[in-house]
């Protein structure tokens, strides 16, 4: 019975497996990318040590003019090393995790036990500290090359190295019952690339607490040895797996034109998978969460549909996302190519749609990060910020215009006025820049970098239309997928798709408004001011000379003077459009140009003006408060009403529950 | 039961101008923010077109607007609620004390309503202080355990589940702590009122009586809070199926809101007369 079972299993197995790998196909025909780091590292985990072992090669083409005689390693996982890091000197709390409490087990680090080239030479190395002077940080390698590295020529290295996991810390280590996340686990190459000058450097920043990563594309080969216990998920997709006879299962992941590579093992995952047009979904998810696994597949399906009708297709054929369990939490809501990671809570309401916004972020990383590669250390908003604002864009066309991100008994709220909320309640609006590193930053990024370059997006879209928006954008993800775009690049095509139909339509200056937004701190706050109305008399007063000289008694015409005064209480600098609405039921149409603090339209005539509307259809979405944008000269203060009587019920009750404890 | 809840409730309709006296009192109270809300909104908002947004249903971006740009204005109003709810809180002892005096005694006049409300005042002091007391202990008891061990708890437990489980199962138990003490300072309360004792052994005797008719007292707690939740679930319905989106309807619904608390305040006469009878059922009709 037991044999029998035994086959039973076995030749399920085989078929599952059979099935699985024919979900997905990691080798594209043509390479997308310059493919300038490549790697192939073959692993063990032990789970009891939560250490890896890991032999490494990395094959790296020098693609700039510069002759090289260094090779430069990201080696973040130092950053868990210990409290002297530059990472931890930069925060003393993460996600609310008191990290100054860790005992001796819960740190992690990496290092590398033998280094050769491919003549099999060993080679010096050294930690070294390009962004500060804190010795005690590792978190960037050096390597001294024997050979010159030329132009063009190609650097192989192989190395052993070893890698121990911290308890869980900002998106990466083990928890309890053997969970792991393995992000920024082994050595990988630093990018050698044009700085803003146009010379080529080295971009090895040092790991911080406000940035997360930079690399070249390239193929990614990698060999994971584990207990059998685990269900796995990588980056890339599952080209094979063979059972060894220590009770060990190695996993093959082939992935290629990626930037990264990150995994999860984890014994107690569901696998959830699910096909959308050619791209293979595989949702890892602990079973407490599964009631809600179908709602996360659905937000990227919905994602890869949004993605591929209004910006480009996704290339891949593959994408793991990961659902953490709780104990795992603060290794969730991060983006890796192919793979990515959520997080959830057992009984989520469904009329509360974080989850699936958050899942739809992440994706939407796969675009701005993944095939986009902007520097997020050195210019974030090119992916928080276009990735916040596709998110927005998405919940809101799946998810309902006014209630996608919660709908609470009524009191809903859309993704894109959340968003937009997030910079607006700022206290003070203009304390940082968006368009800055991340340490550079003097408070939160999320409201600035995240929120403000959204809504800023946004509010182009808006301007622009859709259509024309849409086009720049693909042609921005066309231009610049696999590659690594800096802002001037983004500004470039802005300007060749939208500046002639901005200027046309409104006579808004492009780059200025770009500038604007993101080099300043400047504010947009359009207001209407005065409002009135004096009535015109006919001629009063002694009239003509001599005899023909004539007393004209002043009397009312019928008529009226409007002035209405538009104001700027900002100084953002952007042309508006404002509607009158006359008593008559006639509307006239103005523009200003935003130029100085504020402007007087005088309308003359038998009708008064009823109502003034700034940018009657709120395109200008940055505006800091929309509210003092119009202005009733009669208004119907029905909803003052409605909200005082139900603020006087509820004080009522507030009163009546006291004086029933009483 | 069914008998002393039907007899409850035509009885606490029979204190209708003592509930008046409260009701009045918490209108007047209520009005001063209302009226402050009114006039912080007018003088902010009062022209916007945002308005409109707001009549009919809720709008995220104005009204976070309007907390961003005037929030200033609205917190002030909201610290003065905090005030008011503490110097009402002493101040419903002296209300209660008169309404449970008349309930009680079966005096339904306003002379007796404040001659009750000042000879207990001082003793149900002592009562509410005891209880709010026992009430932050078992709060405390309860609540700081489960919401501090959040973290421990995802490292002992294999999933979160559990302590979801725990989460909503404190909530029973927690309603069924504040439904003795409340049960405990009703009857404390009546003892004094009907036996004529001082605090310590009104304290004693409420427990005693407490503790006899507990699960009797709880079944009729439980059948008014289903008429409460009833309530609430209507005005709820209501509000979403019509709202307030128009002069008539909110006309309609201002009465419909002042008549809730009305009620309100008769339901917990009836509550008062309901916990009286299951322990006194013979001293009166
Ligand atoms: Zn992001």
């Amino acid at each position: 019975m037991r044999l029998a079972l035994n086959i039973l299993f076995l030749t399920v197995g085989i078929l599952f497996q059979i099935e699985s790998f024919a979900q997905c196909d990691p080798y594209f025909k043509n390479p997308h990318s310059i493919r300038n780091a490549n790697y192939e590292i073959n692993l063990q985990l032990d789970h009891e040590k939560k250490k890896i072992l890991a032999t490494e090669q990395l094959i790296w083409i020098n693609t700039s003019p510069d002759t090289l005689n260094e090779m430069r390693f990201y080696m973040y996982l130092n950053s868990f090393k210990n409290m002297e890091s530059t990472f931890m000197k930069s925060a003393n709390n993460i996600f609310g995790q008191d990290i100054t409490k860790r005992t001796s087990d819960t740190w992690g680090w990496i290092d590398i036990t033998k280094l050769i080239d491919s003549n099999g030479s060993s080679l010096e190395y050294r930690y070294i500290q390009p962004s500060d002077d804190n010795t005690e940080d590792q978190s960037i390698l050096s390597v001294a090359l024997k050979e010159e590295l030329l132009p063009n020529d190609t650097l192989i290295l192989n190395m052993n190295f070893e890698a121990k996991m911290p308890k869980t810390i900002a998106r990466m280590g083990y928890a309890k019952d053997d969970f792991f996340m393995f992000v920024h686990w082994f050595p990988q190459a630093c990018p050698y690339v044009t700085k803003a000058d146009g010379t080529w450097a080295w971009n090895s920043h040092q790991a911080h607490r406000r940035t997360e990563f930079f690399a070249d594309f390239g193929n990614y080969d990698v060999k994971i040895t584990t207990d059998k216990k685990f269900i796995l998920g990588a980056s890339g997709c599952l080209v094979s797996q063979i059972e060894n006879s220590d009770n060990t299962i190695t996993s093959h992941y082939h992935g290629e034109d990626l930037i990264d590579f990150a995994w999860t093992a984890y014994p107690s995952y569901e696998v959830m998978e699910d096909q959308w047009k050619h791209v293979y979904i595989r949702l890892l998810i602990p079973g407490e969460h599964c009631t809600h696994g179908q709602r996360l597949i659905q937000a990227v399906k919905n994602s890869l549909e949004y993605f591929e009708k209004h910006v480009g297709e996704y290339p891949y054929t593959y994408l793991t996302m990961v659902d953490p369990p709780m104990k795992g939490l603060r290794s969730g809501f991060m983006e890796y190519p192919t793979f990515i990671t959520g997080g959830s809570f057992y009984a989520w309401p469904s009329n509360i749609r974080s989850i699936e916004s958050l899942m739809i972020h992440e994706f939407s990383h796969q675009y701005f990060m993944g095939m986009v590669a902007s520097n997020e250390k050195e210019e974030a908003w090119l992916d928080e910020g276009f990735v916040t604002f596709y998110e927005d864009c998405i919940m809101e066309e799946y998810y309902g215009k006014d209630q996608s991100l919660f709908n609470i008994c009524g009191y809903a709220a859309n993704n894109s006025s959340f968003t937009r909320n997030e910079y607006t309640s700022l206290d003070n609006l203009s304390l940082d820049i968006i368009n800055q590193p991340g340490w550079k930053s003097k408070g939160d990024t999320k409201p600035i970098v995240y929120a403000k370059t959204a809504t800023m997006l946004q509010t182009l879209k808006r301007l622009a239309g859709e259509e024309a928006f849409d086009k720049m954008m693909k042609n921005y993800f066309n231009r610049w997928k696999f590659k690594h775009p800096k802002s001037q690049d983004f500004y470039a095509v802005a300007n060749e798709y939208l500046t002639d139909l901005l200027e046309s339509k409104y006579g808004m200056d492009l780059n200025s408004f770009l500038d604007q937004s993101l080099n300043t701190t400047r504010y947009c706050d359009f207001k209407v001011g005065q409002l009135r109305h004096i009535p015109i008399k006919s001629k009063h007063g002694w009239f003509g000379n001599q005899d023909k000289i004539k007393y004209q008694e002043g009397k009312k015409t019928g008529h009226f003077l409007s002035k209405v005064r538009i104001e700027q209480l900002g100084t953002f600098e952007i042309p508006v459009e404002i509607e009158f609405y006359l008593d008559n039921g006639n509307v006239i149409k103005e523009i200003w140009n935003g130029k100085g603090r504020s402007k007087d339209f005088v309308f003359e005539g038998p009708s008064k003006v009823k109502s003034v509307h700034i940018d009657p259809e709120q395109k200008i979405f940055i505006d800091v408060d929309l509210n003092n944008n119009s202005y009733f000269s009669n208004p119907i203060d029905l909803s003052i009403k409605k909200y005082s009587a139900k603020a006087i019920y509820w004080f009522q009750n507030a009163l009546q529950t006291v004086g029933f404890l009483f | 039961m069914i008998k002393i809840f039907i007899k409850s409730i035509k009885n606490g309709f029979r204190f209708k101008m003592i509930g008046l006296i409260i009701y009045t009192v918490q209108l007047l109270l209520a009005l001063t923010l209302g009226i402050q809300i009114y006039q912080v909104m007018d003088a902010s908002i009062g022209n916007s077109a945002g308005l409109s947004n707001l009549l009919e249903q809720f709008n995220y971006t104005t009204f976070n607007d309007f907390l961003n740009v005037h929030g200033a204005s609205i917190s002030p109003i909201f610290g003065q609620l905090r005030y008011l709810l503490l110097v009402y809180a002493v101040f419903s002892i002296f209300l209660n004390a008169g309404s449970l005096g008349c309930i009680i005694l079966n005096e339904n006049s306003w002379s007796s309503f404040w001659s009750n409300a000042a000879r207990y005042f001082f003793a149900f002091s002592k009562i509410a202080l005891f209880f709010l007391i026992i009430f932050f202990f078992i709060s405390a008891l309860i609540w700081i355990p489960i919401l501090s061990s959040f973290e421990a708890a995802m490292e002992y437990f294999y999933t979160e589940k559990p302590y979801v489980w725990i989460l909503i199962l404190a909530f029973p138990l927690y309603f069924l702590l504040l439904s003795f003490i409340f049960l405990w300072s009703v009857h404390s309360r009546i003892s004094i009122i009907r036996e004529d004792l001082n605090v310590i052994f009104g304290l004693k005797n409420g427990l005693f009586k407490t503790k006899k008719y507990f699960w009797k007292s709880l079944l009729v707690l439980f059948m008014f809070a289903l008429v409460m939740f009833f309530g609430t679930f209507i005005y709820l319905w209501a509000n979403k199926t019509v709202g307030m989106v128009s002069g008539w309807t909110i006309l309609i619904f201002i009465l419909l809101q002042q008549a809730i608390i009305y009620l309100r305040i008769l339901w917990r006469f009836m509550i008062y007369k309901s916990i009286d009878n299951i322990s006194e059922g013979n001293h009166e009709n």
